[in-house]
């Protein structure tokens, strides 16, 4: 079926020439009107004086009507020029790219197209289809207009083996694809208290033939009329007649358009001639493209809560999943027929009334030869819509999306965020999201039992982020994910206990000559006269003082008392210097305590400063959005990946390998409970005073993940780092995997075999040897005297 | 002191020895995600695996005729199609090509590499060094790329009047 034709080409020149033409006749008339009474007056001064009356008053009620038209005119012309729409921002979470090798279970994306509004089905040939078999899926992508390009809508064949994707095929083409991006998830979007919503849709997006059908069952001479039609108008009047009440409308879709854009409800004279009067400027000013194109945008079709659904194109998102140009004969006669009541005829909450108006839709269309009467037969039998799009349904991770408002609030006012439409991309990986939400959920109950902690009341933080482009995958901002209010991740400032002491080993171990990771340092006593003459004297958490240790395993098991030493050794300086680089700007207090963490950080923060630790000293400063585009689509601005280095790739190997040995056997081993051996990670626990805050962050491969533990009210929760912070931690990276971390490599770090107890160098004759990275120069030069003593002596330390 | 205390120790022997062992760059190249990889689980009592697994020598011979990692298919073709954008001239576009790249596998030394050159195409002198030495934080033994790194450095280093 041919586009509907063009009724006519209106440019404002156009319009501004009819204008000026318009006032000639005002021009002759006073002519003639200062002509005419001068014959009268001869006649009879009464007559004169009436018929002067009548003709000022007609010629001031022509010209109030002319200045009226002209100020309609204006009204009109400005709500088409302008922003026709006042839209939401709407806000996006990361696509999911498919790929060869992905590590991700069929189940798992099930998950995830479902979360999209993809249906299952028997035989896939719509967008937004899937089926699943036990070990292959097939879909069709929506596709989407992401903001460096269009990802096309794609008929696929997926199939997996041991919870990875093996082969991706394009089945139309039957040939293997590399990779697609899915449609991003919609988050959420912000918007006025009571707002219109919709989903802007050019003309030549619409489909034809869902014009056609538009035009035959509202208003059937469209193409012909100028805004109103005086058959339909004299039709409906005698139907009304005939009737004794009103039972046909008689409006144009242009006459529909003008009430919605610039009326108000009520059914009125004075309201019928202004929407008479709108009506012909409409079609004066703009093509029937341009009109048909606004009412398919302006027209309601629902309420969901303070939203109002608007336009055909988001109507069949929210009632069908799917584009409109995706849409078949069945699902645009139900949006066709909704026009005409939409709460009346919708499709869940009245579906036999749906039912029955689609069938009278679907038998006016046949009747016009619209569609055929085998499509309209066919059409009619089909299920209507037995859900709204999920997808659609209200914000759910409002502590991520504070963060989000926070970066956008930097550049957009507030007003434009809430209506110009536009379309924010952010880092959100919903999975993540999820996972971490049950974690957190999950574990506040099990901790409040297993500690008799009072209900309800223990506290929790989370933030996960992509350690090399720093960029938030999850954020939990207290123990309920759904609340609106604080968000702890952001805004609670907490001393971060020992997440502080890596940055006091890493000042150490830069300066090569004087510190290795075998290095003995002293867990001894320490008293420290403060400022004002008080003493300082820090314990260690045993109680005990273990004496010379490695300096690795001073961190590993958190002492106090080798830690304050080393720092005291290497000066405050230097430590706050670390911090610095590792991404802390917050103002520093040079306290000896500060060495054992009474610095007060938000769990954003400490992610900030792990991300440095986790991308081997390139720090990232974390992102959550991408880029923005505007309503049409166009980039506005990109959050482009950057990156500084701020430490030597050496001096992270070790540390880093020092935050590994906390994991493999030091205060955070109870990590492998939940994360297989296999996986090489890094990370710390941290602890304050009587346990008023329960921290761990740690790291492998593709994620950093902190996690806080705490009462608002700064009570002690009894939890240490790994009792606490630690099993949410662990839930979260079990839930959703994480990968190794590999230490980087550096020519300027050797591998060297050592007795790690004693600082000496073993050689290759000896059966018992650990291998540590050194600093080239800095390993240990004496040499162990071998084997037979190995044995005994550092390993029945450990025991102890 | 008690067997299980032994084993306990055992373990956590072996899993600190699995994680000494040098990091094999090119099987990190194609983890950026969580895999299995083939671990040495171990069996606690009749073993030797601490000193085996820790005694093997770095392989520390690696230069550019070690074999190729293998490459990722949906690298190779979001770094193909970069190519093309910035053939065209869009730099733009190719940047957020290498960027999705980035993100799929973090530790592919070329694909910072790449990102770093295009930064040096934008003029975006900072970002330029700052990616080249990224690129060459996960390169060592690929001597060519290095040299690619360090002429992007050199240069972004002159325009910045370092």
């Amino acid at each position: 079926m041919a586009k509907p034709p063009v009724k006519k080409k209106a440019t404002a020149k156009k319009a501004s020439t009819k204008k000026s033409t318009r006032k000639k006749p005002v021009s002759t008339k006073k002519k003639a009107s200062a002509h005419s009474p001068s014959k009268q007056r001869k006649r009879s001064p009464i007559w004169s004086k009436i018929w002067r009356t009548f003709l000022w008053a007609g010629m001031i009620g022509f010209l109030s009507l002319s200045v009226y038209t002209v100020y309609l005119d204006s009204v009109v012309q400005e709500k088409f020029s302008g922003n026709r729409w006042s839209l939401p921002a709407r806000v996006y979470a990361q696509p999911l790219e498919l790929y060869q090798g992905l590590a991700l279970s069929p189940n798992a994306l099930v998950q995830v197209l479902k979360r999209l509004g993809y249906r299952s089905n028997a035989k896939v040939t719509q967008p937004g289809q899937y089926l699943k078999s036990r070990s292959t899926l097939w879909l069709q992508t929506r596709g989407f207009r992401f903001w460096d390009g269009e990802e096309a809508s794609l008929p696929l064949k997926i199939q997996f083996k041991n919870d990875h994707i093996t082969n991706i095929t394009h089945t139309g083409r039957q040939m293997a694809w590399d990779i697609v991006r899915l449609e991003p998830e919609e988050i959420g979007k912000i918007h006025p208290a009571q707002y219109e919503d919709r989903l802007l849709m050019p003309f030549a997006k619409i489909p034809t033939r869902f014009v056609n059908m538009l035009v035959a069952v509202e208003d059937k001479r469209f193409f012909q009329h100028w805004g109103v039609d005086i058959r339909g108008l004299g039709r409906a009047l005698v139907a009304n007649v005939q009737a004794g009440r009103i039972v046909q409308g008689g409006s144009t879709l242009t006459q529909q358009l003008a009430k919605n854009f610039f009326l108000t409800r009520e059914r009125s004279l004075s309201r019928k001639f202004n929407e008479v009067l709108y009506s012909g400027l409409m079609e004066w000013h703009y093509t029937k493209q341009d009109i048909i194109e606004a009412y398919c945008n302006q027209v309601f079709l629902g309420q969901h809560g303070a939203r109002a659904i608007h336009g055909f194109q988001l109507a069949s998102q929210y009632y069908f999943g799917r584009r409109l140009e995706q849409l078949d004969i069945a699902d645009m006669a139900m949006l066709v027929g909704m026009v005409k009541g939409p709460s009346a005829f919708h499709p869940i909450k009245h579906p036999q009334k749906a039912k029955k108006r689609r069938a009278v839709v679907l038998k006016l269309l046949a009747a016009q030869s619209i569609i055929t009467q085998k499509q309209a037969r066919i059409a009619a039998a089909k299920r209507l819509p037995r859900q709204i799009n999920q997808q659609l349904a209200q914000s759910r991770y409002p502590a991520f999306m504070s963060v989000v408002k926070r970066q956008l609030k930097r550049d957009y006012s507030e007003d434009d965020l809430k209506t110009i439409g536009l379309k924010i991309f952010t880092t959100l990986v919903p999975v993540v999201q999820k996972a971490a939400e049950d974690a957190v959920v999950a574990e506040m109950r099990i901790l409040e039992t297993q500690y008799k902690l009072p209900k309800g009341k223990l506290q929790s933080a989370v933030m996960v982020v992509s350690p090399q482009e720093g960029e938030v995958l999850a954020v939990i901002g207290g123990r309920n994910p759904r609340y609106q209010g604080f968000n702890r991740a952001l805004d609670a400032f907490r001393a971060v206990g020992s997440l502080v002491k890596p940055a006091v080993y890493l000042s150490a171990l830069l300066k090569s000559d004087r510190y290795t990771l075998t290095t003995l340092i002293n867990d001894q006593a320490v008293e420290i006269k403060n400022s004002d003459g008080s003493i300082w004297a820090p314990k260690n958490y045993d109680n005990v003082a273990h004496g010379q240790v490695p300096l690795f395993e001073a961190l590993a098991k958190s002492y106090n008392l080798a830690t304050v030493h080393l720092g005291m050794d290497v000066g405050l300086d230097s430590v706050i210097l670390s911090l610095r680089k590792l991404g802390v700007i917050k103002p520093i207090k040079p306290y000896p305590s500060m060495l054992l963490g009474t610095l007060e950080m938000s769990p954003y923060e400490v992610a900030q400063m792990y991300q440095t630790y986790a991308s081997g000293g390139f720090f990232a400063p974390l992102r959550s959005i991408r880029s923005v585009l505007d309503a049409n689509n166009q980039p506005l601005n990109r959050y482009p990946l950057a990156i500084e280095k701020r430490f030597e790739t050496a001096p992270m190997i070790l540390i880093n390998r020092a935050m590994q040995a906390v994991i493999d056997f030091g205060s955070a081993k109870a990590v492998r409970r939940y994360v297989s051996d296999s996986i090489s990670l890094a990370g710390k626990t941290g602890t304050t005073n009587d346990a008023r805050d329960s921290w761990f962050a740690g790291f492998g491969g593709d994620k950093v993940g902190v996690v806080w533990v705490g009462f608002d009210d700064n009570r002690s929760t009894k939890l240490s780092g790994a009792r606490g912070a630690l099993k949410i931690w662990g839930r979260i990276m079990q839930q959703v995997g994480i990968s190794s971390y590999a230490l980087p490599s550096a020519e300027a770090v050797h591998w060297v075999a050592v007795d790690p107890n004693r600082h000496l160098k073993v050689d290759d004759g000896c059966d018992e040897k650990v291998t540590f990275p050194y600093v080239v120069g800095s390993e240990p030069q004496a040499l162990a005297p071998c084997a037979q003593k190995s044995e005994s002596d550092w390993f029945d330390r450990w025991f102890e | 002191m008690g067997n299980i205390q032994k084993i306990t120790f055992i373990i956590a022997l072996i899993m600190l020895s699995g994680c000494l062992t040098k990091p094999d760059f090119a099987l990190s190249k194609v983890e950026s995600r969580p895999t299995k990889p083939i671990s040495v689980k171990p069996k606690p009592i009749k073993q030797k695996p601490v000193v085996a697994a820790i005694a093997e020598p770095r392989v520390n011979t690696v230069t550019d005729s070690k074999p190729k990692p293998i490459v990722h298919p949906a690298i190779a073709s979001l770094l193909k199609q970069a190519l093309e954008q910035q053939r065209k001239g869009d730099l733009s576009k190719s940047s957020a090509l290498v960027e999705r790249a980035v993100r799929i596998q973090p530790q592919d030394p070329l694909a910072w590499n790449r990102l770093a050159f295009i930064r040096l195409q934008q003029s975006n002198w900072v970002q330029a060094e700052q990616l080249a030495l990224k690129s060459n934080s996960f390169s060592e033994g690929q001597s060519s790329l290095q040299l690619r790194n360090w002429r992007i450095i050199t240069e972004a280093r002159k325009r910045q009047g370092k």
